[in-house]
């Protein structure tokens, strides 16, 4: 079986856990015999590696114009080739040149690099809208290029790519939400992006969401039918390391971290104000937040304003080496989401033998049992939760202990074998019609 | 002819207050108040009551044939004492038909036994005399140990204490062959009669009424009652435990456990087959007593009995460790309301929050720390330390 997959990052080149999942997927999906994955993103810089699949970057797809049906010959059968009704262009000249032949409806121009591919920058800029569409593009190009039976496509920001492979070579679509519109907002939603996200949902044949906390987003807010939506709760690479014995702390006191982009959707602020409350009682303790996002200078003020500049630390974006040295000195790890699908960093921080508390409003905390669970409002309760592994050694070992066993057995191989499951019945369903 | 010893039990659990670290020191109240009234006036009126008046009209009806023994805990007696005056004079009367044994028992439901003997001694004391308060007569002589654990450490003890009898619960490991629907002797402590109860029989007493849909169950109950009335060649004694807290009025599975408990006794007391007994009516009995040797603790973990306190689990390990830490301490304090916080702090269910398989699917609350074995054991933790501090500071002056 051969999937068409579309993503909008990769690692190492990410800027959260979208593209580790996505990683971690499509690893755990080429291990299984019988299938094979192309995966799409729309810039590859050529550091990523893919050993049992195929990473295409959407930068290097050539357009070329097609105007006529093309007929292929292979063994026993001919192949024909519809035209795309894509017009690519480099000039001006040559764009009036095509503009004044008689064209089909459907044609579009695109403009071409000299070596007849697009530009993207592979980021979350202004131009994303234009990226979006020119993503789509490549999709459509893709889809007549490549064979494969089914498409599967991540997030938002690939689900027009997705439609348009799809609904060229006609074949089904699943999408994947690992976050929705109202996660990211917090309720004060971009209708554009709504608006993008209902239309693949809606056209997808089966939606796949990270936790049964956004299953009920999507089936509540999307007014998507409960039966085309299924949970597969995405999972934690598997680690063998050593290295929480190897690095040494270079400060003295315990260290407790905040991993994730500084939006509003992670809650900084509750960190900030749980760091608040807890250095009133204790003084040798020292607070990191680890990320970048669009609510950092207010966050910076207000841990400025309550005066806790010595023992709260900012690092900026941390790669994915730095917040493995970062975690291998936490005491613990704190994520007060707003709203958080899924959240892996916690998983990451248990394997890692750092013991975690997650907001209640996470998909994370459907599955894990090894965790301290608080609201993500309530930072009294966050904070006694903190006292508690920072004084209570027997909680904290047990939660080390029994963290590292329980994210042990959630390994990517699991997550890939329920969703090939699902690619199985929607493939024999497909072929039944 | 069969003998039959009901049991009831009844220890209101007393949750603590979420307490944060930041009151480490301040000696804020460890329990809500409020809630505590509101909790007991209510179970008293739709639990407490309505079982004490069935077993009141039954032993009236029945010209006091029905014998029950109870355990109550003192700090629940306490508490009706002071909330659920109408409750509280229930149990006097039921004392008073003569028909109804209260049991020894630790004052808090606590778990000393298993780590302060000196605490312990002293619970049962205490509680000895809140139940000599509350009857007006000599305490009885048969115990019963919080979760019914018994080893042989805790019947050295029981014996040093002048206890004739203790019930815990018979295991087949233990009891190989041997029938549990019997009286037996310790082998250890030839004065302490042993008197077993099965779990999965009180389990299954109340089960009919289970969510569970399940046809099998509700032919247990018969089945139960058949075997209870079987006239067989010898006399066998069944130990049933109920909880009080599984027999209410209100809506759901309890309510219909109450009008159960009504028809078994109902026809129980007519059948000819079938004896009501106190568990210190059997003292006496001398004859065809079979001894058996406990090494090691029971009742063991395993089947349908969910255990209040693991020995493999850190957290309770750990937070009883350093509860009972403090019997030293306790020693050199006066204060009978510092008395009554530290009997309130042994109570087990404390503990029971922290087991691994406990978890709140639903707290009341969203703020309600005992909703996870972690939080519970947190908050206990932070109230624990408080506590310490309390009694440092008292012993200074």
């Amino acid at each position: 079986m051969k999937v068409l997959m579309f993503g909008w990052e990769f690692p190492p080149h990410i800027s959260g856990g979208l593209g580790t999942a996505c990683q971690g997927l499509v690893k755990g999906l080429s291990e299984i015999p019988g299938i094979f994955v192309t995966f799409v993103v729309p810039k590859i810089w050529g550091d990523e590696t893919g050993d049992n699949y195929r990473l295409i970057g959407g930068n290097e797809v050539v357009l070329r114009e097609q105007l006529f049906p093309e007929i292929h010959e292979n063994e026993g059968f001919n192949q024909i080739s519809l035209p795309s009704g894509i017009i690519p262009y480099q000039t001006p000249e040559q764009f009036w040149a095509a503009k004044s032949r008689r064209l089909h409806r459907d044609s579009r121009f695109v403009e071409v690099t000299e070596e007849g591919t697009l530009k993207f920058s592979g980021s979350y800029g202004e131009s994303l809208y234009g990226e979006i569409r020119n993503y789509a593009l490549i999709a459509e190009h893709l889809a007549m290029e490549e064979s494969f039976d089914l498409v599967h496509a991540h997030d938002w920001l690939a689900f027009p790519a997705g439609m348009a492979a799809a609904r060229k070579a006609g074949k089904p679509l699943i999408v994947h939400v690992h976050a929705t519109e109202f996660d990211r907002s917090g309720g004060d939603i971009n209708p554009r992006v709504y608006a993008i996200e209902r239309e693949g949902m809606e056209y997808a044949a089966r939606i796949i969401t990270v936790s049964h906390f956004t299953r009920r987003t999507v089936i509540e807010r999307y007014g998507i039918h409960p039966s085309k939506v299924i949970t597969i709760h995405n999972a934690v690479e598997q680690w063998s390391g050593s290295e929480k014995e190897n690095l040494k702390k270079g400060l003295p006191g315990k260290i407790v971290s905040f991993i994730g982009r500084i939006t509003l959707q992670k809650g900084p602020e509750y960190f900030v104000e749980t760091a608040h409350l807890l250095l009133q009682k204790m003084n040798n303790v020292r607070f990191v937040m680890a990320g970048s996002g669009d609510r950092m200078p207010a966050v910076v003020e207000q841990a400025a304003r309550l005066g806790l500049s010595r023992n709260f630390h900012f690092t900026g974006f941390l790669n994915p080496e730095e917040v493995r040295r970062l975690l291998a000195i936490s005491d613990a790890l704190v994520m007060p989401s707003v709203s958080e699908p899924f959240g892996i960093v916690p998983l990451e921080a248990m394997r890692c033998g750092v013991p975690v508390i997650v907001s209640r409003q996470s998909g994370v905390s459907e599955i894990v049992r090894y965790a301290l669970k608080t609201d993500f409002w309530d930072t009294h309760a966050i904070a006694d939760a903190l006292w508690g592994l920072l004084n209570y050694p027997v909680l904290s070992n047990l939660l080390i202990r029994k963290g590292k066993e329980e994210t042990g057995s959630m390994g990517w191989e699991k997550t890939a074998e329920e969703v090939f499951k699902l690619y199985r019945q929607l493939n024999f369903h497909y072929h039944a019609l | 002819m069969n003998k039959i010893c009901l049991i009831l039990s009844l220890h209101q659990s007393l949750p603590l207050r979420p307490y944060r670290f930041f009151e480490i020191g301040d000696h804020a109240p460890y329990r809500d108040e409020d809630a505590l009234v509101k909790n007991t006036s209510s179970l008293a009126h739709c639990s407490y009551l309505p079982v004490n008046q069935l077993l009141l009209r039954h032993i009236k009806n029945s010209k006091n044939q029905l014998r029950v023994a109870i355990y109550l805990s003192g700090l629940t007696a306490g508490n009706l004492e002071k909330y659920a005056e109408e409750a509280y004079d229930s149990f006097r009367q039921l004392a008073d038909t003569g028909c109804v044994e209260f049991l020894s028992g630790t004052f808090s439901w606590s778990l000393a036994s298993l780590f302060e003997p000196a605490a312990f001694l002293r619970q049962m004391n205490d509680h000895r005399q809140s139940m000599e308060r509350l009857t007006g007569r000599r305490a009885s002589d048969v115990f019963i140990n919080t979760g019914l654990y018994y080893d042989n450490r805790i019947g050295a003890l029981l014996t040093g204490a002048g206890m004739e009898g203790v019930i815990t619960e018979g295991d087949k490991q233990l009891l190989g062959w041997k029938s549990p629907d019997a009286l037996y002797s310790d082998v250890r402590f030839p004065g302490l009669k042993m008197f077993f109860t099965s779990p999965e029989r009180n389990a299954a007493f109340l089960q009919p009424f289970s969510a569970s849909k399940d046809q099998k169950q509700s032919g247990k109950f018969r089945t139960i009652q058949e075997e209870f009335q079987a006239d067989g060649e010898d006399s066998r004694l069944f130990n049933l435990m109920l909880p009080y807290n599984l027999l209410s009025q209100q809506k759901g599975q309890a309510s219909g456990n109450l009008h159960l408990l009504d028809h078994f006794l109902y026809t129980a007391l007519r059948s000819p087959a079938l004896e009501f007994c106190s568990p210190s009516d059997l003292l006496h009995l001398r004859t065809g007593i079979p001894a058996v040797q406990t090494d090691r603790m029971l009742p063991v973990e395993g089947g349908n009995n969910f255990l209040i306190y693991d020995p493999d689990n850190d957290l309770q390990q750990e937070a009883l460790t350093r509860l009972y830490e403090m019997t030293g301490k306790m020693g050199k304090i006066t204060d009978p309301a510092i008395w009554h916080e530290w009997n309130f702090l042994q109570s087990s269910c404390h503990i029971e929050y922290m087991a691994n398989n406990y978890c709140n699917p639903e707290p009341a609350q969203a703020s309600d720390p005992c909703s996870t074995p972690y939080g519970a054991f947190i908050n206990f933790m932070n109230v624990l330390n408080d506590f310490n501090l309390k009694l440092d500071q008292h012993i200074k002056y």
